[in-house]
């Protein structure tokens, strides 16, 4: 019983704490004021990187310790830093555990954990943490990538990569449905308490069966939304001729420089990996 | 003096830690039958007073008390059964097939028998003026009917608090004030209310007591003639006094709301 109060109240506070992910998050820092173009490029260069380093995360975690540097950098706020950080943790356990249990017999063991009974090996550790790494890194560069770049400039980045621009403005208005469908579920969830149905019961079977008094109202708010933007957007000529920007994109000495510091980085990281390195070696070697 | 249905003492609140506070150290109470009419310019923080009243929102300081339960301690869903709460739009609670199965929800888990579930149903709805066959979908209503069909939802639950903030979007005046004389009457059987309202005429006629909040505080309580009957005090908070007060005030004939109550005064004066 007391376990579920806690883990209601975990849950209620990742629907509050959601409703500040409108993504875009407003600051001065040295990440915001980079061209979106670096910033795509460093999710991709990151992505890249993860992908190269996915079966050793001695490798991996440097690529991590990028992106939570770029995190701070980006001043991002904390309560953004700790989800991502309480997520990758729960994550990274089960990954662990999972891949470590596939290599129990490769390599030299290191522990042995009883509940599981699983014996982590090197090599399963190393697997485990890299595949963990293929997960979060990309996660954690989008984070970083769309808290850091205006919605409305990503429709330019598109253009400007000769995108589809439909494609952008697309993207452009699912990141903007995203707060206003948390703000939307919490408003429902507060609506339906309000009420006596016990969305708010300590008791998770109870708030399953209560799934379709919140989803269905929220169902039918959005499609009412989009459906408001889509008139608006025929309303204001969308598709309608060529575009012009109110503040166009423009490419400094600075955004430069970030670039190739960035690409250096990742693609030495991908270099050392394809010619066989790995810091775990260094360590063996060294013990 | 009547029974304490809501107490709130010295309420700090704040949305979020870097904002500043929403309510600085608000004292409210509602008695039993009591009609409390809240008015403050926008932003005021009235929609947030009124959320800690059934728990959406809990007091950063101080406490908020519902028949004498502490509502950091009981969930809102409980509270429900005493405090009912109309919200702006209906489409945020409307989710069941037929408007009978919409309208018999709370009742059910509340344990009511099937009898006295269509008696309550048929009565909420004679009472918001909702004449439709029961087993249509409710999404087929048009938008005020469906927010009647929200309100009759809570007053079916037979709270003993009716919270309305601004309940009357899209329902038009007639109907607005219809269900307002009904929310009257339901104060003579012992239910209050709470309403939120811009409209000072419709607060001036129904309240027994007004309640005048800026930016956070309660800055005036009293009487609907100590408050909206005070012209210079609304003037200089950015209300249009109603025009009875105002020609009353300039007749000298003290704080008046109400076109009877003025004629009243001027008779008393002008008879020999
Ligand atoms: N969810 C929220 N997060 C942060 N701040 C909020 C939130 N809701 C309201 N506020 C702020 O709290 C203050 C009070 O808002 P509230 O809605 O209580 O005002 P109100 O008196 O009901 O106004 P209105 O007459 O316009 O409905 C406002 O300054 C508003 O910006
Ligand atoms: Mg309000």
């Amino acid at each position: 019983m007391r376990k579920s109060v806690k883990f209601a109240k975990i849950y209620l506070s990742v629907v509050e704490l959601s409703g500040e992910i409108g993504l875009y998050y407003e600051a001065d820092s040295v990440i915001h004021r980079l061209d979106p173009r670096v910033k795509l490029a460093w999710f991709v260069l990151a992505l890249a990187a993860s992908i190269a380093t996915q079966f050793d995360g001695s490798v991996g975690v440097f690529v991590f310790i990028s992106l939570i540097v770029g995190i701070v950098l980006a001043r991002l706020s904390l309560a953004r830093l700790l989800i991502t950080i309480t997520y990758s943790v729960v994550f990274f356990i089960v990954t662990i555990l999972v891949w470590a249990s596939f290599y129990q017999n490769v390599g030299r063991p290191l522990f042995y954990i009883g509940f599981a009974n699983l014996v982590v090996t090197d090599v399963g550790l190393l697997v485990g943490t890299g595949k963990f790494f293929l997960i979060v890194n990309p996660i954690t560069a989008m984070l970083l990538f769309f808290s850091t770049v205006k919605p409305y400039d990503l429709v330019q980045t598109f253009d400007k990569l000769r995108l589809p621009y439909k494609a952008g403005f697309t993207l452009f208005l699912s990141l903007r449905l995203l707060p206003v469908t948390f703000k939307e579920l919490k408003e429902i969830i507060d609506v339906q308490k309000s009420r006596g149905i016990e969305v708010d019961s300590p008791n998770p079977v109870k708030r399953i069966a209560y799934t379709i008094p919140v989803f269905v109202p929220l169902i039918i708010r959005i499609m009412s939304i989009t459906w408001e933007t889509a008139i608006t957007l025929m309303v204001r000529g969308f598709g309608a001729g060529k575009r012009s920007y109110m503040k166009p994109l423009n490419w400094s000495r600075r955004d430069t420089i970030a670039l190739v510091v960035l690409a250096a980085f990742y693609i030495s990281i991908i270099a050392l990996k394809l010619v066989g390195f790995s810091t775990y070696t260094y360590v063996e070697g060294w013990r | 003096m009547s029974e304490v249905l809501i107490e709130a003492k010295g309420v700090w609140f704040k949305y979020n830690k870097k904002q500043d506070w929403v309510l600085k150290g608000v004292n409210f109470t509602v008695r039993r039958g009591e009609f409390v009419g809240v008015i403050g310019e926008s932003g005021a923080g009235k929609t947030t007073l009124a959320k800690h009243f059934n728990g959406l929102l809990k007091p950063w300081r101080g406490e908020v008390r519902v028949l004498g339960m502490d509502t950091r301690r009981v969930p809102t869903s409980r509270l429900a059964r005493h405090v009912g709460y109309v919200f702006q739009n209906p489409d945020s609670q409307i989710y069941s097939a037929t408007i009978r199965d919409e309208l018999s929800v709370g009742l059910k888990k509340l344990g009511f028998k099937t009898e006295e579930i269509e008696e309550r149903i048929k009565w909420a709805l004679e009472v918001v003026d909702l004449r439709k066959p029961l087993d249509i979908s409710p999404h087929v209503l048009s938008f005020g009917e469906r927010h009647r069909l929200a309100i009759a939802t809570v007053l079916a639950l037979n709270p003993d608090v009716f919270v309305l903030d601004e309940p009357f979007a899209g329902i038009d005046y007639k109907r607005s004030l219809n269900l307002l004389e009904i929310f009257r009457e339901l104060t003579k059987k012992g239910h209050s209310v709470v309403l939120i309202a811009h409209d000072l005429q419709l607060i001036a006629e129904l309240a027994d007591r007004v309640v005048f909040m800026s930016q956070g505080r309660i800055i005036r309580e009293g009487t609907p003639e100590e408050v909206i009957g005070d012209v210079a005090f609304l003037e200089s908070n950015g209300y249009i006094p109603l025009q009875v007060s105002v020609i009353a005030s300039k007749l000298g004939l003290g704080k008046v709301v109400r076109v009877g109550d003025m004629a009243g005064e001027l008779y008393k004066r002008m008879a020999p």
